[in-house]
């Protein structure tokens, strides 16, 4: 259950699909069809990287961290279900900014910053610069997802935990397909914010109680595996 | 509203326009028309401030088309 809802945390984070929709709309004003579609692809490629560098680099420390740190844990555990109770309030009350809009936490001089991007980019490396970049932002919240899930990734077998590493890279960037599937299927950003919008208050139920459940079950770990 | 303003406004508007997948005859009409109808709202004002500006492009938008007009008035509360 902890590994299901560390995938599914950056599934349900909110920064890196407005990003890519706002990202998508400025390359349907600038250029073909067929040429956004192509940028889309480049920004995607550019999360999926900064996805798998950081769930393997954060991977390989925790082999690093279980296996040459002596036991016990159970403070790592604490430490880090302390993160998840301060997450889960952070959503509720500051994950989004008030209004009816999809504004987030994230302060308006780096948003703006993004808008800029967004709107000058040109390259495919520009694009895929985009898409990796964008993910930083919302590390604060997935990292202690992705530091937990590994840390119990180390007691699986290398196979079942590659296999669910790689199956997370992947969930992370499902949304971005969501939307570009909505865009190739001609909806426009109105149509896609007037989504986002309403579901607002569900992403923020997801995200409040599976930061709750992930503090708990941490809790647990700490005092029977720690 | 300076010259320099409304073409930079204008330059905006048609990207938001393609974008939304409005034919081009059509756009070129509904910014024509908010771009006249904003003017007429300015007349005689001496200062007036962005969000002003936004609201009076919006409130005209609206008229023509609700997606334009949203996709406009929320563009930088996207994310």
């Amino acid at each position: 259950m902890v590994l299901i809802l560390a995938m599914l945390i950056p599934f349900f984070m909110q920064f890196v699909p407005g990003v890519f929709a706002l990202f998508y709309h400025y390359s349907l004003g600038k250029t073909t069809t067929q040429k956004a579609d192509d940028k889309s692809l480049s920004f995607i490629i550019g999360a999926e990287f900064f996805n798998a560098a950081i769930w393997l680099l954060i991977y390989f420390l925790a082999f690093l961290f279980f296996y040459n740190v002596p036991g016990p844990h159970d403070i790592f555990f604490y430490i880090m279900a302390g993160i998840f109770i301060a997450e889960a309030i952070a959503v509720l009350f500051f994950y989004y900014r008030k209004g009816k809009s999809t504004a987030l936490f994230i302060p308006r001089s780096i948003t703006n910053g993004i808008i800029a991007n967004i709107k000058k980019n040109k390259t495919r490396s520009d694009c895929i610069v985009l898409g990796a970049m964008s993910g930083l932002f919302e590390l604060i919240f997935t990292l202690p997802a992705i530091i937990i899930s590994t840390s119990i990734l180390t007691n699986f077998e290398t196979f079942s935990s590659t296999l669910f590493i790689a199956i997370s890279i992947v969930m992370s960037v499902l949304p971005l397909f969501i939307v570009r599937g909505a865009f190739r299927l001609n909806h426009n950003l109105a149509e896609i914010e007037r989504v986002r919008v309403k579901i607002k208050p569900f992403v923020k139920f997801i995200l409040f109680f599976s930061f709750l459940f992930l503090a708990a079950a941490t809790i647990y770990l700490g005092a029977h595996y720690g | 509203m300076d010259e320099k303003t409304e073409k930079s406004l204008r330059r905006e508007l048609k990207l938001h326009a393609k974008a939304l997948g409005i034919p081009d005859g059509s756009a070129e009409i509904f910014i024509d028309k908010t771009l006249e109808s904003v003017r007429k709202s300015l007349k005689g004002k001496s200062i007036i401030t962005s969000a002003d500006l936004t609201r009076l492009i919006v409130k005209s938008l609206e008229k023509y088309n609700k997606d334009f007009a949203y996709v406009y008035q929320n563009r930088d509360t996207i994310i």
